[in-house]
């Protein structure tokens, strides 16, 4: 999924949109190298060094990956997938929020 | 470069079963060499396909495509092979498995259309109790679900055709013939000992709470109760969380679905594994489903730099759950 991610952080550099990882690899810098080939720019936390098993995903009741949850700008979990949902769902369900989020920020009359 | 996935198919295959019957010697020679045979010819691909791993994951862009091409066409390259053992001895219990390995291995191609095509005789001809064996080491793939399901119809009266529809309920709760598999077994085999296992798998189903609901109106046995109890607490979890649109709707699911799981922590009594499960879909459900706030994150980079999940406030944040395998 790493090339919609490109795209869709891409598209959305100048919109109130984050992508934030939660990362689960063990070895560190196994995966430094493919950071770059993949041009993976965004932010990850780091699940630590159990993995999948880590305390990210434990606490967020994570069993698959990829496991995706957007969250409003508000702070408010809106959605949640295991597996990607499909590009146009996901973007669709993304621009929505960046709507509401866009006219949140609207001075009001 | 999810192509990883592939590794999901790796079949472990024990050997065949022994036979009870008390061969002539030279019967018994010829078996033995048809196994071996079986077995050699599984451990080279076994062999040829753990060796084309490492060098995927070096090999870069057409390179890399053409290695991940050969790994998806190994089990094809196989299959005459396999055919032709299957072939050489048809009343050997060898050629049983040579065919389920083609079925399940091969891509395509003529050695695997011939093989689903014995396979189907197979599975319509063979002792139900074999073939109930057999499938414990099977992949619920669509043609050998069919296959399977036709068998289960054609000797409904023999009390052992219900383990075929068992399998295929477990297995398989992810294709439309499993599901109907599992409404088979809720109608009519609601005390077969597979209907525990059932009710769990219906909580990943589409449309599963419906079924576990018909399960728990026939007012079944405590076991079952407990375990259609619990995937049904699950099935309304995974529906709230598919409902982010419809706040109101995700509210009223989420209520009926922490009902049904401090339900289950009721029937599932001292059971500490069970309860921990249940503690943690009742701690998401409170606090960490669709319409809730999220709970902070705060921890290292991947360049050992703290930050926050906070720190995004005002941006819509895609939180995405990822590992590079």
């Amino acid at each position: 999924m790493y090339p919609h991610e490109r795209s869709l952080v891409k598209k959305m550099s100048d919109k109130p949109f984050a992508l934030v990882g939660v990362n689960s690899d063990k070895d560190l810098e196994a995966l430094k190298p493919v950071l770059e080939e993949e041009k993976i720019t965004w932010r990850s936390f780091w699940n630590g060094k159990d993995g999948t098993g880590g305390p990210i995903s434990a606490e967020w009741n994570v069993h698959g990956w990829p496991t995706l949850v957007i969250l409003d700008h508000k702070g408010v979990i809106r959605h949640k997938y295991l597996g990607n949902p499909g590009n146009e769902k996901l973007d669709e369900a993304i621009e929505k929020l960046v709507a509401e989020a866009e006219n949140d920020s609207k001075p009001k009359k | 470069m999810k192509w990883v996935g592939y590794g999901l198919l790796i079949l472990v295959l024990a050997s065949p079963a022994s036979r009870g019957d008390d061969p002539p010697k030279d019967k018994e020679k010829k078996e033995a060499s048809a196994k071996e045979q079986y077995d050699a010819l599984v451990k080279e691909f076994a062999a040829k396909r753990s060796k084309l791993i490492p060098e995927i994951n070096k090999a870069k862009g057409e390179e890399q495509q053409k290695l991940i091409k050969q790994y998806q066409e190994l089990g094809g390259e196989f299959a005459d092979r396999f055919l032709k053992l299957a072939d050489e001895n048809p009343k050997d219990p060898v050629a049983v498995d040579a065919t389920f390995w083609i079925v399940e291995n091969a891509n395509g191609g003529q050695a695997q259309a011939a093989a689903a095509k014995k396979l189907t005789a197979l599975i319509a001809e063979m002792p139900i109790k074999d073939l109930s064996t057999r499938l414990k080491r099977t992949r619920a793939t669509p043609a050998v679900l069919d296959a399977v399901l036709k068998r289960a119809e054609k000797d409904e009266k023999d009390p052992q055709a219900v383990d075929l529809v068992a399998w295929a309920a477990t297995r398989a709760y992810y294709l439309p013939a499993g599901r109907k598999a599992a409404e088979t077994m809720i109608e009519k085999y609601p005390d077969h000992p597979a209907i525990e296992q059932v009710c769990l798998m219906a909580a990943n189903m589409e449309g599963g709470d419906e079924l576990l609901r018909k399960i728990l109106a026939k007012d079944p046995k405590p076991k079952v109760k407990a375990a259609a109890t619990l995937g049904l607490g699950k099935a309304l979890a995974e529906k709230t969380d598919s409902l982010g649109d419809k706040p109101a709707e995700a509210d009223k699911a989420a209520a009926e679905a922490e009902k049904y799981l401090l339900a289950a922590a009721e029937l599932y009594g001292d059971d500490a594994a069970r309860k921990k499960e249940i503690d943690g879909e009742l701690r998401v459900i409170r606090t960490m489903r669709v319409g809730k706030e999220a709970p902070d994150i705060k921890a290292p980079d991947l360049d050992g730099k703290e930050f926050k999940l906070s720190d995004y406030r005002g941006k819509v944040v895609m939180l995405d759950f990822w590992g590079n395998w």
